[in-house]
């Protein structure tokens, strides 16, 4: 699956300026960094609630195709410019990590 | 080669920066990704340790020409009392704040020994000292 094709999940918005339109091969949600930066694999899009600044180097270090803010969180400014600046592409959707996957389910995912 | 970088105590913005651009640069040298994951998830441990645990430091980056990379962690206190409570996965003093931030889950130094090849750590009142090497 691509980024683009999350287009079609109306519940889901780009909400900084990266369009690069990257392969999702998997999918990791958690909040605890420890934990994302031993477990996620390159080319996920990463699921949090976590706003900081710090997501970004988490997402950078682990190659992560994009981040997904769920529950509606509005990322930090500051992690948004942080964002643009090393190409990562984040979003915010209205749904749950687990509404959220069973519509990423749906789409192919 | 060497790189030095220093970490301020508390710097939340800048954490995880000495972590990244040694990646890049070890990604420019093309080194295997599999061994180059392993560097990055702990060196960010590490790094994100100088900021939320010590009163800040130093990463030294080595490479040297058999290919080992050798990470220098040196910080200027206030160490570590118990090593071995400290190495225990889910033991964290971090701060409220830190938590918020989504660190202190104590699984950083467990992380880090499982990434490194070789992993040594000594810690008095003065500082913390941590070399791990990679191959
Ligand atoms: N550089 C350091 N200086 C002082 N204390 C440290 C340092 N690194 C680790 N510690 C201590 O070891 C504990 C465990 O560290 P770690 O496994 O990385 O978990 P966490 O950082 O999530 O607390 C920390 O909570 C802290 O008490
Ligand atoms: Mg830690």
């Amino acid at each position: 699956m691509k980024l683009s094709e999350l287009q079609s999940i109306n519940e889901i918005r780009l909400v900084n300026t990266i369009k690069d339109d990257k392969d999702i091969q998997d999918v990791y949600i958690g909040d605890l960094l420890s934990f994302v930066m031993a477990n996620g694999k390159e080319e996920s899009i990463w699921l949090t609630v976590q706003r900081h600044i710090n997501v970004i180097a988490v997402a950078e270090l682990n190659d992560f195709s994009a981040i997904i803010f769920v529950e509606n969180v509005e990322p930090d400014e500051e992690t948004l410019l942080k964002a643009n600046e090393l190409h990562i592409p984040l979003f915010v959707s209205s749904l749950d990590a687990f509404a959220l996957c069973k519509r990423l389910y749906q789409e192919g995912l | 080669m060497k790189k030095v970088y220093t970490v301020l105590k508390d710097n939340y913005e800048d954490a995880g920066q000495a972590s990244r651009d040694i990646k890049m640069t070890l990604k420019m040298l093309e080194i295997n990704p599999k061994v180059l994951k392993r560097i990055s998830i702990a060196c960010y441990e590490a790094e994100i340790n100088l900021v939320i645990h010590s009163n800040g430091g130093t990463i030294t980056f080595e490479l040297d020409d058999d290919g080992i990379v050798k990470l220098s962690f040196d910080d200027t206190g206030p160490g570590i009392e118990n090593i071995e409570l400290a190495m225990t996965p889910g033991y964290s003093t971090a701060s409220k704040e830190a938590r918020e931030f989504g660190f202190g889950a104590g699984m950083g130094l467990d992380n880090m020994k499982n990434c490194a090849s070789t992993f040594d750590i000594q810690s008095s009142k003065d500082g913390t000292h941590l070399r791990m090497t990679f191959q």
